[in-house]
């Protein structure tokens, strides 16, 4: 895995890594937090169950470029939706969205029109998020600097 | 540029966030950023926070700063963590939760990672001070690293320092009476609920009966389970505050921090020089001066440079 | 593994002398088989391949030479029956629960209809965390995952025309289980079953919560006096009721190993035999009831040595340790669950074959229940017809392959009989270490438990990205183009029907009643001793809801943080 270091600065890629469902199996999260962290990530983790509101309201205050949102337990379409409401009421639009989780097929379509893109589900290679991510970061960057 | 500084002035959120991130990475922006709003007289207290891990900080913290930040007081919270020396990322993992109602209004929390540096703070704690300052803030709490005996930055900012421990940590407290004991304010037994609290206290009085000279240390009881002894340790906190010339810490501070950027700089310059005369080390190496006599050399070159 | 100096005599603890004993067990190398790697195997050109794998092949030499004994008898390695499936099969116990108590109350006729002989109930989210479903925070949870319960009404509706008298029933219900448990003998009372002749058990383990599953309300003191409260109730009204399933498959499931998986869960045991004693109860009243509940993974030989060391340490321990002698209480029943990790969302049919082959682990290994998941779960709950291949997936183990008709069939296995030896000692060296910690609850609370777990799902994923560990169709044998599968799709509807009737229950109970009931609850509470389940009881009697009485238990006992650990 390469640096987690943007070309353009060398501000490490900060992510907010969070499994907003009320959920506690966080055996993915802690395996994403020591990926994203030893790809030279800054992982901003907020504990078990944080709610959309309190996600946007770190999200802003950590100035992250991303937030990865992980969820197993089918509530994806109402959160990720009350996510995307809430970055945008706050003017925050400019974070970056990536999904994970247990996500069917037929919803991906609708996620990556509100702007979440990733959508991987389970087996998807660390490499390939962790690429994604950076990418997604070098878009919200262009965008707030 | 003038759009964020006004945002910070105004003490919006996402601009405050903003100007530490240019704080952390970028100096010379930073310090063009705050020109004509920064007002060396209006830097936040800072209440220090340090002990090992698993004593509970975080919890005391989410607990204590709604009784700081009543009353319309503005409260900055930074919870260091520590980089890895390997990839440079890290896991920021001390958010702390609070009642929406209370944090969203006035407390800023904010993580920051160590990039590097040692001693349990950041680089840039000192900008990221400056920057809650501009946007008004009055108190800030910063947490360190929290790993024993090299935490004794928070020395240099924090005008009262509370040093976290919990009873069962009974090893910790003897490890740490070389390094980390000295610098407290105020002892916080936390989980004082537990079994082995009393013990605690008396192994932490009896490390305070071997020092000399008067003693204006406190040692404080709290449970954040049962959420007791929390408004005392804030009532400690003032006490503490109001004995000491909070503004002789202020000077410090900044002299310190002068001290460090210049250091900095200094050192990026001496990278410059080294990667523009690559024969001051070629020379050296080839045993034609001696490694002190290069440096010097080195540093002479830059002087006609100067000139 | 309560408390440091419980265990210890003469200065030296249990676990460290039982430790010493079991490595100084450890076989010297077979002067017979080294004979053979050295004259046979290395010289032979396929031996590039097996370097630094360890041994192939296994000899006498490994194995029996410790326990040699016979099913049904101490320490039991062999089966906790004589006669095990040839007298009567596993019970086939299907864990189902999703949207509205009605909605899973057809599923339960449906495979009781279909064969299915014990009842296994799961429950949303919202619900094990004592959120009420007219919560904004359960928008789009409710019915989700399990079914949802938020007052007696739904649990009433759930077992509607269920027979409670003679069915046995099983609740996964961790942190709120002293709620649904009120529950479920307030809605038995109200149909006129006697809560002494119902049969069940409850996964009330709340220590595996701490360790891997993370569903808590308070910290971990006052949960375990709740369990307490449970175990003394049911000892003394409950004759049929297991009330506590120590359970590893959350542990494993959280990415642990087989053998973090056996040593933790029985460590958790441990702690539960020692809370009984020190409620005053004698080992042989309460040992009995106390059931396990272990995960069954892929790899076959390393399961079924696990299930044989677990019963072989409990029977041990409980007999040396803690002077049982009743031979109920040495025995280790347990449930068994084929593993949810080992699922795969790509090509989700070869699911089952992987579901099979962890319940033919889980018959080898000696289990008293069996579920079998879903071909399509990792992708949703199951369909009907899904939860009905898992249950046919039993039935053809359990009648077509004459598996039953010979007990412990792999006693013997030199390779079996080693690798059961080496799990009980590596399970022994972490329970030292855990004592050394001061016990199990202390290595919850410096996250100690948790790491190992971490640290081993970590290693676990690097394998699979660097593909020295494979998952068929997910790191090997992709398919470019995966065909979508039917999936069980939750409507919203669920959560309207259930605020609906949540709205219904709170116009028409006796509002005074429900205060007067919490307020005598939070009185017990605060009291040291008092038994909470009549408290309880009464609370859901006059239909409080589980948030309601979760926030009384917060005021009284407060919450508890993670510790971290990264």
């Amino acid at each position: 895995m390469a640096s987690g270091r943007n070309q353009k600065s060398s501000r490490p890629i900060r992510v907010l890594l969070a499994k907003p469902a009320i959920d506690g199996h966080d055996r993915g999260v802690y395996v994403l937090a020591r990926a994203f962290r030893d790809a030279g990530m800054e992982v901003i983790y907020p504990g078990l169950l944080p709610t959309p509101e309190e996600m946007v309201r770190i999200a802003i205050d950590e100035d992250v470029d991303v937030i990865a949102i992980s969820l197993l337990n089918g509530s994806h379409m109402t959160i990720f939706k009350k996510v995307m409401e809430l970055l945008k009421k706050n003017h925050a639009e400019g974070i970056a969205v990536v999904g994970g989780g247990i996500i069917p097929a037929g919803d991906k379509p609708m996620l990556e029109k509100m702007g979440v893109s990733g959508n991987y589900g389970p087996g998807t290679p660390m490499s390939d998020i962790i690429d994604h991510i950076k990418k997604r970061a070098r878009e919200s960057r262009s965008k707030k600097w | 540029m003038k759009a964020l500084a006004d945002g910070l002035k105004r003490g919006d959120r996402g601009c405050i966030a903003r100007c530490i991130s240019i704080a952390e990475d970028e100096p010379e922006a930073f310090s063009k950023l705050i020109k004509g709003i920064y007002d060396p007289n209006r830097i936040p207290r800072v209440i220090g926070i340090t002990g090992p891990p698993g004593c509970g900080k975080s919890s005391l913290i989410a607990q204590l700063a709604p009784i700081i930040a009543s009353h319309g007081n503005k409260l900055g919270i930074i919870a260091i963590d520590a980089s890895s020396p390997f990839s440079g990322g890290s896991f920021l993992g001390n958010r702390i939760r609070m009642e929406e109602t209370v944090s969203s209004s006035n407390i800023f929390m904010r993580s920051i990672a160590t990039r590097g540096a040692k001693g349990g703070l950041a680089a840039s704690i000192m900008s990221a001070l400056i920057t809650l300052s501009c946007a008004g803030f009055d108190t800030v709490i910063v947490e360190s690293v929290g790993a024993g005996q090299a935490d004794v930055d928070i020395l240099d900012i924090a005008s009262t320092i509370l040093l976290v421990l919990a009873p069962g940590l009974g090893d910790e407290i003897q490890a740490m009476k070389a390094g980390t004991m000295e610098i407290a304010d105020i002892f916080v037994i936390n989980k004082s609920d537990l079994e082995g609290a009393y013990q605690a206290k008396r192994a932490i009085t009896a490390y305070l009966s071997t020092l000399s000279g008067p003693q204006s240390k406190m040692i404080a009881n709290t449970s954040c389970t049962k959420k007791e002894g929390i408004k005392d340790l804030a009532g400690m906190i003032e006490k503490h505050e109001k004995s000491i010339n909070t503004k002789s810490f202020i000077e410090r501070a900044f002299s310190m921090e002068v001290n460090r950027i210049a250091k900095e700089l200094l050192s990026r310059r001496v990278d410059g020089l080294l990667a523009r005369n690559p024969h001051a080390m070629s020379n050296m190496l080839k045993g034609r001066v001696d490694p002190y006599s290069a440096a010097v050399k080195l540093l002479d070159t830059e002087k006609k440079h100067g000139k | 593994m309560m408390e440091k100096h419980k265990s210890k005599s003469n200065g030296v603890s249990f676990w460290a002398k039982k430790l010493k004993l079991i490595q100084s067990d450890t076989k010297h190398e077979s002067k017979r088989y080294l004979g053979w790697e050295n004259k046979i195997l290395e010289p032979w050109e396929g031996s590039k391949h097996v370097d630094g794998r360890g041994r192939i092949v296994y000899t006498s030499e490994y194995a029996l030479e410790k326990d040699d004994s016979m099913p049904g008898v101490y320490p039991f390695t062999r089966g906790i029956y004589p006669n095990m499936y040839v007298g009567k099969p596993w019970t086939m116990r299907m864990f189902s629960g999703f949207g509205t108590p009605e909605d899973t109350n057809a599923r339960l006729k449906y495979l009781l209809k279909h064969g299915e002989t014990g009842l296994s109930i799961a429950f949303d989210e919202p619900t094990l965390y004592g959120i009420d479903c007219d919560n904004a925070r359960a928008d789009g949870e409710i019915g989700k995952c399990g079914v949802n319960v938020s007052s007696l009404k739904d649990m009433e509706v759930l077992f509607d025309g269920i027979p409670l008298g003679s069915v046995s029933t099983s609740m996964t219900i961790n942190a709120p289980a002293i709620i649904l448990f009120a529950m479920y003998i307030v809605a038995a009372q109200k149909r006129g079953v006697k809560s002494s002749s119902l049969a069940g058990t409850l996964q009330a383990d709340i220590l595996k919560e701490y360790i891997a599953q993370k569903e808590w309300f308070y910290p971990p003191e006052a949960h375990l006096r709740m369990i307490k409260d449970m175990m003394l109730y049911s000892v003394k009204k409950m004759p049929k009721w297991n009330f506590i399933s120590v359970s590893g498959y959350h542990i494993r499931e959280a990415g642990s190993t087989a053998v973090q998986e056996l040593a933790f869960t029985l460590a958790d045991g441990f702690h539960y035999v020692e809370m009984g004693l020190s409620a005053g109860l004698k080992v042989d009243e309460f040992a009995p009831r106390i059931s396990f509940f272990f995960d069954s993974s892929m790899e076959m030989f390393e399961e079924i040595a696990k299930f044989r060391a677990a019963r072989r340490i409990w029977a041990t321990v409980l007999k040396e340790k803690y002077g049982a002698l009743n031979p109920k209480s040495l025995k280790l029943r347990f449930h068994a669950q084929t593993s949810g990790y080992t699922l795969t969302w790509q090509q989700p049919l070869n699911n089952i074959s992987r579901t099979a082959l962890e319940a033919l682990y889980a018959v080898l290994g000696g289990a008293q229940s069996i579920h079998t998941n879903s071909y399509d779960e990792a992708l949703a709950l199951p369909t009907e017809d899904a939860a009905k291949v898992a249950l046919r997936t039993q039935q053809v183990i359990a009648e077509e392959t004459r598996v039953n008709d010979i007990v412990d069939p792999l006693g013997g296995s030199y390779y079996l009989e080693a690798l059961t030896d080496k799990m009980e000692r590596d399970a022994y060296e972490y329970f030292h270490k855990i004592d050394e910690m001061g016990g199990v609850l202390e290595a919850i609370k410096k996250g100690y438990l948790q790491d190992q777990i971490a640290n081993a799902s970590y290693e676990r994923q690097m394998r699979l990205e660097r593909g020295e560990d494979v998952m068929v169709g997910v790191n090997k044998y992709r398919d470019e183009k995966e065909r979508p599968i039917n999936t069980l799709k939750i409507s919203m509807a669920a959560q309207r029907t259930q605020r609906r009737r949540l709205a219904q229950v709170k116009k028409t109970r006796n509002v005074a009643k429900v205060r007067a009931s919490l307020k005598r609850l939070r009185k017990a509470m605060e009291s040291k001793n008092e038994n909470l389940m009549p408290y309880v009881m009464d609370a859901v009697s006059a239909y409080a809801t589980i948030g309601e009485i979760v926030k009384v238990g917060r005021d009284v006992y407060g919450e508890w943080k993670e510790p971290k650990i990264i």
